[in-house]
């Protein structure tokens, strides 16, 4: 059986037990519970892996993407994200939750609101690093470029910014996310960190999308 | 029958023929030509590398994006080039390219009238999202999704 078979057959149950486990949240009476399927159940270890995967992924990006707030990002529990529905951030606050904004992190996310895996979870850290965060309540998010533009002019630093109307504009941001259609998973854009260098979108898959995949060819 | 009385019945047989003529190119004159439909035309060229941990690795055809790839992520310091695709499309048109878990898709929407001109496109990654962008001529992107314990990198640079 296929590793990604293998993954599709643990229950939902067991797989909320993990991440129950894997945010810190697992009661202490559960304990045994979780180390025990972990011990017998090889899907449970599989999609452990994966969840210990994601996890030291986004830290590692939310590190490396944040320096200037390295420390600060450091200390944080990547739990404190977990179990939320994650909102759209009023305008008004959008700069609120860090004491600092940032200058230098162009770091945007669109992150699934229901259904969230593991990895949307820690999503929710590295967005509320730059303290923007979208997010719909439907299972697929859809941001018309109007609204994304209008959103995007109070971070500093995003590629998504309106577009400029000078001459050489396109040298300084040669790229524009118009829109973003998200069916599981979730997105996160770095603009470049140069001039001519690369725009980077990191593209996220929850358990879910993992499992249907279809393997790893 | 003179030679007079002939050319009048010629005459009035011509006429009728000279009328419809001029009739046919008035019209001709005030009917608006047709718009020739202007293909557009714009060129994708994608690379796909793997992304592993391990002892620092930059393969050689991928000197341009070295310093890129070397900063994306601390864990991942391997990089190969598994190929490369140049995709030409037309307005509308879609072409694909296979990764290793799907196919990528990549969509023309034709240019921007903005005064940077701009190619718009749409990308879908397999089995997961959907992004329209607008990319200038030579602007680049790398699309980055996490396969079990690699990466799999997309950079795609945006021609005319």
């Amino acid at each position: 059986m296929s590793d990604t078979r293998t993954k599709m057959t643990l229950p939902d149950a067991d797989f909320e037990l993990l991440m129950l486990h894997a945010d810190g949240e697992l009661p202490a009476d559960r304990l045994a519970q979780v180390q025990q399927l972990l011990a017998e159940s090889r899907a449970a270890q599989a999609v452990w892996q994966d969840m210990q995967l994601g996890r030291e992924l986004l830290r590692g990006i939310a590190l490396e993407a944040a320096a200037p707030a390295q420390a600060k990002l450091a200390r944080t529990d990547l739990s404190l994200v977990a179990g939320q529905i994650m909102r759209k951030l009023p305008d008004d606050q959008a700069l609120h939750p860090v004491a600092e904004p940032p200058t230098d992190l162009g770091l945007i996310a669109w992150i699934q609101g229901l259904g969230l895996g593991k990895v949307g979870f820690a999503m929710g850290l590295a967005a509320a690093a730059v303290a923007f965060m979208v997010a719909r309540a439907g299972p697929v998010v859809d941001a018309p470029a109007a609204d994304v533009q209008t959103e995007i002019a109070a971070v500093p630093g995003t590629n998504l910014a309106p577009p400029c109307q000078g001459d050489g504009c396109a040298d300084e941001n040669p790229v524009f996310i118009e829109e973003m259609d998200i069916e599981s998973g979730g997105v996160m854009v770095h603009p470049p960190r140069e001039q001519g260098g690369s725009t980077i979108i990191w593209h996220f898959q929850d358990n879910s999308a993992t499992q249907g995949a279809g393997g790893e060819g | 029958m003179s030679a007079m009385m002939c050319k009048k019945q010629l005459v009035r047989a011509l006429v009728p023929a000279v009328l419809l003529l001029a009739a046919v190119a008035e019209v001709a004159a005030q009917t608006p030509p047709v718009p020739t439909q202007v293909v557009e035309r714009a060129s994708f060229e994608v690379r796909v590398i793997e992304a592993t941990k391990g002892a620092p690795m930059v393969d050689p055809k991928l000197a341009d994006l070295e310093r890129e790839l070397r900063s994306l992520h601390r864990d991942y310091a391997r990089f190969a080039l598994l190929k490369t695709d140049t995709q030409s499309l037309t307005t509308g048109a879609r072409g694909a390219v296979r990764l290793p878990n799907g196919d990528l898709i990549i969509q023309f929407l034709g240019l921007s009238a903005d005064k940077v001109q701009r190619v718009r496109h749409r990308v879908e990654m397999p089995g997961m999202n959907a992004t329209v962008r607008a990319v200038a001529p030579g602007g680049r992107t790398l699309d980055v999704l996490q396969l079990g314990d690699r990466l799999v990198i997309v950079a795609t640079t945006v021609k005319r």
